[in-house]
């Protein structure tokens, strides 16, 4: 008899975001879905740039308290995300993150190619 | 002089059907169906838009760069030759300024040989295939073996030799053989009819059909035109000479 794994998250899980995600930055994410998957993309910037600058500014300072979380913490941080709108954030832009964790045929082509591009280069915010 | 160490070059190369209805994208997934190249409409013509967009930002410097993105995001199994078709047919419905990539003008003598082995391999592999490669290379400079244009387009003809081995070259050299101006003798041979012409009026004649038909029969043609004192060479010029032969219609992009 084959009983169900454990619900416990750990780095290595798909749910609630690809574990593939706890590689790069959010610029060399940015840049590697500019490049490899450039539709989605540009849909998200052009969302982004529909709202206001401190919400779009906002997105950002989430992006990179985001990033420089540990895994564990990356995970957790993760079930809050677009689901918690108490959270001004989520509540000003529910999709902010749907470019980093949404889609996995969208991280699996980011995550391939993120390393190859610089951590801090924050043109790719711009489209 | 600064200005006569300028050298410029100019290559007429590319040709590509123009839109010639309303609904742009559906033309665009027309003339890709075409190639083979099939796909949701709404992706591919978003995809062509932003190989401009790219273009435009400089994300992508040039042709090659920006047929490796196209390559990137095309379905697997698309062939070389169908990305670079992709590439110029974008080009030619959505980038504002058409052919903007290999158009811009680069300042540094490298970037010019860069510039002009994209154009002469990208015409190459787009119509290598479906016809008989023939290029038509001139030269207008008149400094002999000091000119900087010659070399340049020496080195671009022989990049398209390599790429191309089973193709023709035809070569003229505006500099050693200008070709003469219409004068009194010759201007009016396009008003006469044909019996009432001089022999040199048929001899003029003669040379507008030649130099058409030189164009005409070229896939590529290449032209090394210098700069003196910012203006290009009377021998250049004289290459507008055809268009005044009656009944010659040339679309050069």
């Amino acid at each position: 008899m084959v009983f169900a794994g454990s619900a416990a998250a750990d780095a290595t899980d798909d749910y609630p975001i690809p574990h593939r995600m706890m590689t790069c930055t959010a610029e060399q994410i940015l840049a590697a879905a500019r490049d490899f998957t450039p539709i989605y993309y540009q849909r998200y910037i052009i969302d982004k740039h529909n709202k206001p600058p401190e919400v779009q500014q906002a997105a950002i300072d989430s992006a990179h308290y985001f990033y420089s979380l540990s895994p564990q913490d990356r995970r957790a941080y993760s079930e809050q995300m677009a689901t918690n709108f108490a959270d001004p954030m989520t509540k000003g832009w529910p999709n902010w993150a749907k470019i980093f964790f949404n889609n996995k045929g969208v991280a699996a082509k980011e995550t391939d190619n993120c390393a190859n591009y610089p951590p801090d280069d924050t043109s790719v915010w711009d489209g | 002089m600064k200005g006569m160490r300028l050298a410029a070059i100019v290559a007429v190369a590319i040709a590509v059907a123009a839109p010639a209805h309303a609904d742009n994208d559906t033309d665009f997934a027309n003339q890709l169906h075409t190639y083979g190249i099939y796909g949701q409409r709404d992706y591919n013509a978003w995809l062509g838009k932003i190989v401009c967009d790219r273009l435009h930002k400089g994300l992508d410097a040039n042709a090659f760069e920006s047929t490796h993105f196209v390559a990137a995001n095309l379905p697997r199994g698309t062939t070389q030759v169908q990305t670079w078709q992709f590439f110029a047919t974008a080009n030619s419905y959505y980038c504002p300024t058409r052919h903007r990539s290999w158009k811009t003008v680069r300042r540094s003598r490298g970037d010019y040989i860069a510039f002009l082995s994209e154009v002469v391999v990208m015409k190459q592999t787009i119509y290598g295939g479906l016809e008989m490669s023939h290029l038509l290379h001139i030269d207008s400079s008149v400094q002999g073996d000091r000119s900087v244009s010659r070399r340049l387009t020496a080195r671009a003809a022989d990049r398209w030799r390599a790429a191309h081995p089973g193709g023709t070259v035809t070569y003229r050299d505006l500099g050693t053989n200008p070709i003469p101006h219409l004068d009194a003798a010759t201007g009016l041979a396009r008003m006469v009819a044909a019996k009432q012409r001089t022999p040199a009026q048929d001899a003029s004649l003669a040379l507008s059909a030649e130099l058409i038909d030189e164009i005409k029969q070229a896939a590529t043609v290449l032209l090394g035109l210098p700069l003196y004192n910012f203006g290009p060479p009377r021998h250049g010029q004289g290459l507008g000479r055809p268009h005044r032969c009656p009944g010659a219609v040339i679309s050069m992009m």
